[in-house]
Order: structure tokens, then sequence, then C-alpha cells
């Protein structure tokens, strides 16, 4: 089997097996070869959005729902994310020349006060399988800690988690300093934690409740798709 | 005379079924007939994980706990954080730890000596969300519910211990802590743990609990409150507030629980033995910490190892594999002569179901025979830790006197094989049955755990009476307790004194002990 794939020789394919291997090496968390598949598009002259749609989000979009349906564990999800992370890594540059739409960029923290990161981990490396560029805060970060990324970075997305109820309050904290400082208007605010839920996440002027970390990446999909007009996905 | 006495207690009246609860499920049974590892097996562990501590390390950030291990001698990275405990560190410095941790109720007969083999079981928390006992649905937790929880807790026979319940989601974090052992403290003479965000508010529940037990002497002497400190976030991460807390809580003389929850496949190996490695090195460099800040100090190990359900990532506290783990823990902590605090008897289930029961039944009871001395969680607990209910307090009650009646065993003596009876019964004058004969009539009280709300009757009589399930019977017995219990009051004068000090937010009349 092994032996096979080392032997396969990419150009002898064509465009739509070429796509169709990319979407399956991604299924299967084949980073090297995912890299492999998407150097040898943008050999062909292919344009980056093309290979981002048509090769990489494809197949994560498969990952997604076979997660969704308890077909792939997350450990396998996972390998997905770090396949589809070395794709982008190739493409993002490119994509960032044209005028093409932007794939998005998410800072992700969790806030001051709490120091479990688990969740947001895992949100985190989903974002990247669904092609967001990921700036990760760590943990116990701060209002101005978060206000100083969304300067720097400026994402569309600002994701923040919480594990104790009595540090989940502060990301009301939070957003109302990004208010203060302009930024808030021009972001989506995701929120989510275990004793986090729907409710909260109006109450503190949230745009988002996210319950896991599929949703997370799903909701993000969304939203970014309302905002640039792209095809989910984008 | 026998007769005379015999005749006048005929006469006093109906009969009333004796308290012999402590006879039959008897707090502090001794367990470890359940050993899932082997003596090779622990030893192995063991020495992995005091190779994890001298290879890896534990991650401290700068601050006064580095600078106690690297005074010890522990070689400390700067760079990265990290903190490597050498092995002859390690050991020498946990054999200062107290074998036995004793820790007071109100009431004497709600004391509790942890150590050894001996099994205790209790409430656990925090939860943050309630099932109401009204409507039946989850809603947020508030003070109420953590006095409720505790009169509860004083009520039910086989609940040895109240670690507050929930979360009071409806006060500000500056009140949480002194309010939430005020509460406690104030629904039930059994021992209260809890936990403390700040050193301040640490300071002040010490003040509460001062006032409460008559002054330092008789709090040090009987400790009416313990803390549970979560001091790690895994893997190997000491959390630098709560380490402050646990720094203050060693020194100020309380007896702490070292908790750590590391989740197999997500915070710890997936492999079941490695995540016991990383917890007992957890554990270790914990208790290392508190007995270099104070040799003696009184000291539990917290293991409380779960699950991460791979296909989801989410936490999980009802399955086989934590059943397995938090058995094998009990046998780690022996290994280290330390009394152990663990976590059993809850339940991934939303509601107080087949599944609750189940899971519950799984893991509490592995946990208590294989001689976990605290066991947690082990009362009321749904939805992975994030509910609690009224009825599963009252269910899980029932379900942990079967459980200590199991960890009580067989009693097996010359009486007990009963040849005479036997003998007796079956002889040419015996009855040819055992229902009447005196050594029944002796142990029908003793031998027998008798449940509160499993339903034993016909059918016909089931039916009779609305054939109501073990949710609505539970629900039944939960609301009677509350409004008929009488919880014993704070001394004279108490209750005023604590309310002039503290702003105390808990409605007079939820105050049983006022």
């Amino acid at each position: 089997m092994t032996t096979a794939d080392d032997e396969l020789d990419l150009t002898t394919l064509d465009d739509a097996e070429l796509y169709e291997l990319m979407g399956e090496d991604l299924y299967d968390g084949l980073r090297e070869d995912v890299i492999e598949g998407v150097t040898e598009a943008l050999a062909r002259g292919h344009a980056a959005y093309d290979v981002l749609t048509d090769g990489l989000v494809a197949g994560m979009e498969q990952v997604g729902i076979d997660f969704r349906d308890g077909v792939l564990f997350v450990p396998e999800v996972l390998l997905a994310a770090s396949a589809m992370k070395g794709g982008m890594e190739l493409l993002r540059p490119r994509l960032a020349e044209t005028d093409a739409p932007r794939a998005g960029t998410l800072v992700i923290g969790t806030v001051k006060g709490d120091i479990h990161d688990i969740g947001k981990n895992l949100v985190g490396m989903m974002m990247e399988g669904a092609g967001l560029e990921v700036i990760d805060l760590g943990i116990n970060r701060s209002a101005d800690d978060f206000v100083a990324a969304v300067q720097e970075h400026r994402p569309e997305l600002l994701g923040m988690s919480a594990l104790l109820t009595t540090t989940m309050p502060y990301m009301r904290e939070v957003i109302e300093a990004l208010a203060e400082a302009g930024l808030r208007d021009d972001l989506h605010v995701l929120v989510g934690g275990a004793p986090v839920n729907e409710e909260f996440a109006e109450a503190i002027g949230a745009d988002a409740y996210c319950r896991d970390a599929a949703v997370a990446a799903q909701t993000a999909r969304q939203l970014l798709g309302a905002r640039t007009a792209v095809p989910a996905g984008g | 005379m026998a007769r005379a006495a015999a005749r006048s207690r005929r006469r006093r009246g109906p009969r009333t079924t004796p308290d012999t609860r402590a006879i039959v499920a008897p707090p502090g049974a001794l367990g470890g007939r359940y050993a899932p590892l082997t003596e090779g097996e622990i030893e192995r562990i063991h020495d992995a994980a005091l190779t994890v501590l001298e290879r890896t390390g534990v991650e401290v950030q700068a601050s006064e706990a580095r600078e106690v291990f690297a005074d010890a001698g522990a070689e400390v990275d700067t760079a990265t954080d990290r903190v490597r405990l050498p092995r002859g560190l390690v050991e020498e410095t946990i054999a200062a730890a107290p074998t036995e941790v004793h820790l007071a109720g109100r009431d004497p007969r709600h004391d509790l000596v942890l150590g050894g083999t001996r099994v205790y079981m209790g409430t656990g928390g925090a939860a943050v969300k309630v099932l109401d006992l009204d409507t039946g649905a989850a809603r947020e937790s508030t003070l109420a519910d953590v006095a409720r929880f505790g009169r509860l807790a004083d009520a039910l026979d086989n609940t040895h211990f109240y670690l507050r319940a929930c979360v009071a989601r409806d006060l500000p974090n500056e009140l949480l802590d002194v309010n939430t052992f005020y509460a406690s403290l104030a629904n039930t003479t059994k021992h209260v743990t809890g936990n403390c965000f700040t050193v301040e508010s640490l300071e002040e529940v010490l003040e509460l609990a001062t006032t409460i037990a008559g002054g330092e002497q008789a709090l040090r002497e009987r400790p009416l409150v313990s803390l549970v400190t979560s001091w790690t976030v895994s893997p190997l991460r000491f959390a630098p507030e709560t380490t402050e807390v646990l720094t203050a809580a060693v020194r100020l003389g309380v007896p702490v629980f070292l908790s750590s929850a590391p989740q197999a496949g997500a915070t710890s190996p997936a492999a079941l033995a490695g995540t016991l490695v990383q917890l007992h090195a957890e554990e270790l460099s914990g208790l290392t910490y508190t007995q270099l800040l104070r040799p003696g100090a009184p000291t539990v190990l917290g293991y409380v190892p779960s699950v991460s359900d791979l296909r989801t990532g989410n936490f999980v506290g009802g399955s086989p594999e934590f059943a397995l783990m938090n058995a094998a823990v009990a046998q780690l902590g022996r290994r280290c002569g330390v009394p152990v605090y663990n976590s059993s008897g809850l339940s991934d289930a939303k509601v107080p179901d087949v599944q609750a029961g189940y899971e519950k039944a799984l893991t509490g009871l592995a946990a208590a025979l294989a001689g976990s001395n605290y066991i947690h969680h082990s009362v009321g607990f749904l939805e992975s830790l994030l509910t609690v209910a009224y009825e599963a307090y009252v269910i899980d009650d029932d379900l942990n006197g079967s459980i200590m009646r199991m960890v009580r065993g067989i009693e097996v003596t010359d009486d007990t094989l009963s040849l005479d009876v036997i003998d007796e019964v079956c002889g040419p004058d015996g009855e040819g049955h055992y229902l009447g004969t005196a050594q029944s009539l002796a142990l029908m009280n003793t031998e027998f755990y008798y449940p509160h709300t499993a339903d034993r009757r016909t059918r016909e009589d089931w039916e009779a009476d609305g054939a109501p399930d073990l949710r609505e019977r539970a629900r039944l017995r939960a609301r009677e307790l509350l409004d008929t219990h009488r919880v014993q009051p704070f001394p004279d004068g108490v209750d005023d004194r604590l309310r002039d000090r503290f702003d105390l937010q808990l409605p007079p009349e939820l105050a049983a002990a006022r």
C-alpha cells in the first residue's frame, strides 16, 4: 500500500484525480502527501483559491461530516487538521497576493484567571482545519491582551473560553474593552467552555456560543461566509 | 423478672426500628479487597512517576512555590519554567506526610479518620446547574441550593461528608467563598469541604470556621472545614493562583486535598497506566510541595483520573475505565502511606435514569471496594459534573448504603457459620425454615441493608400506589426530608456574630442551624 503510494507519480493524474486524491489524503491525515498534492496543483498553474476550495475544503467537509456522525475520532480529525494546515501554509502567501476572499483569521485565548485550555486548543486546531489562520494567545489572558492582539492581527474572529463560573464573566469585560477600543464592530466574537451557554453569550454581547470544537469551526465558516460572500468553507 | 421486662416492653406500643445504620453500612468500613493493580504494577507506576518528575518535571512559573522547590534542591529551568525533582528529594520529603488525616463534623458522630483502607462516601462539586425539584428542568445553581443540598446531606444516612454541591451563581465572586461555607456549615453537622479562590477569602472562611468552632485551638483540634485545592492543570502544570491559596492553607494548618483531574486521551496519556503515572507524578509533586512548606501538614492525595471520549473530546465520568483508574489510585495512595481522595459515583446521564444508576454503581463500587478514603462526587451528580439533583441525592444515598454494605463484607465466625441453627431447623423438631429463628430476629436489622427508595413490593401493590418510578419516589423523599429535617443549631449567639461580621446573603429561613 505505502509502496504503491510512494511510487505514485502525481503528474500522471488528471486534475479531477489529483483533487480527489488530495481530499482523500487530507481525510487520512497524510500531511506530506497533501503538501505534495498542493505543490503539484500549483505547478500546473491552478489558482491558489481553486486548490483551496476544490481540494482542501472539499476534503475537510467530509472530515467534518464524519466527525459529527461519530465515524472519525478526535485524534483522526487532528491529523486531518494538521494536513490541512500543511497545505494552507503553501497557499496562504499566494492567497494574500490575489484578491481572492481571505480564509480568515482567528484570535483565541482563555480568559484571565483561567488556565484550563484543552477545549480552547481543540477549537484552535479545528479552526486551522477549517482553513483559518489561528493566533493562540494561550491561557490567563487579560482584556488588554485580547485588545492588543486584535489590533495587531486584525482578525475576523475572536474566540474566548472559560471553564470556571468565576472567570466566565470576564468575557464581558473583554467585549467591553474591544468596544471601547473601537474594535468590536469589525469582529465576530465566539465564546465557549463547559459552563457557558447561548443565553450567557447573548447577555454579554457575544455573536455566538459554540458548544464544542466542531460547532465552533462550522460557526466560523458560516459567519465568514456571510461576511465575505464566499461559499461555505471559504 | 425477665418476663416482666418483656411484658412491659410489649406494652410500650408499636415497635420502632432501631438505628442500626452504623452496623449495616458503617462509615469508615475497611475496603481494599478489590485491587486492579498487582503489587509489582504499583511499584512500576510509582517508579515511573518518579522518573517523570526527575526527567520531564513539572511546570512552575516564577513564584514562591518555585523558590521552595529550588531551595530544597530541585533543578529549576527558568527558560522553560520546568522544575525537576530528584527522586531522593521526593521520597525523603513525602515521608513526613501524616498517614492519617482527621476531619471533624460539628457533631462528633460525623468525624472522619482518613487513612488506611477506611472508606467514606460523600457529595462533590461544584455543579453549575441544578435539576429543579419542582419543575424537573435544569437551571443555574444558587446559594439557596448550596444550603438545601447541605441540609439533605445532613439528613441522609450514607452521605458521610458535605463537599459543597454547586456554585452560588447568584453571588458576585468576592462574596462567593465565605457565603458558600456559611450556607454549608449552617445546614449540616457533617464535615464541610470547599474551595477558596483567593487567599483573602480563605482567611475569611477560616475566621468563619473559627467562630463556629469556638476558637483557633478548637478548630485546630477539630477541623470543621477542609480545602480542595486544584493546584494543577494537567499535564504537569502548577496553577499559579490556586497554588498561592494552597500555600496559605498549608501554612494556616488547614487540611488540604490535592486535587488533580487529568482526562485520559486529552490531558494525560490514552493508556490508562500512563494516565496513572502522570497523575501519580502530579500528586507526588504536590505532596512534596506541602511537606516542604510544613513537614507533617495534613494533606490528602487528590487523584481524580477521568476519561476524554475520543469521539468528541467530551469529559467522561461514568465509564469502566474511570472505575478502574479510580480504584487503582487507592492502591497508589496506600503505596505512599497517605490518605486518598478520589472521584466516583458520578454519571454522564442528564437525568437520574438507568444510565445514571449503572454508571454510579460501577464507579462507586470499584473505588469503595478498593479502599479509597474520601470518595467525593458520589452523591447527586449528573451530566459529567455539570448538574446536581435533589432526587439524585436521595437515590445515590441508597446506592452508597448498598456499596458500604458490600465494603463491610461477609463476617465469617463460629456464630455466623450457623451450624447449630442449621442443625436445629433441619432436625426432627425443626420448623424447616429460618423465618422465626432467634438468629433471624437478632440479625434482621444488622445483616441487611434496606433501601429507602428501591421498590421491592409486588407489582399489585406498586400499581395500586400509582406505579411511581424511582425518580418520582426519590423526589417525594427529598421534599419530605427538606421539609422535616432539623439541623443542630450553632452555639448561642454564633449566627448573630457571623452575620455582623460578614456580608452573608443566605436568607435566615434557609440557615437551618441558626
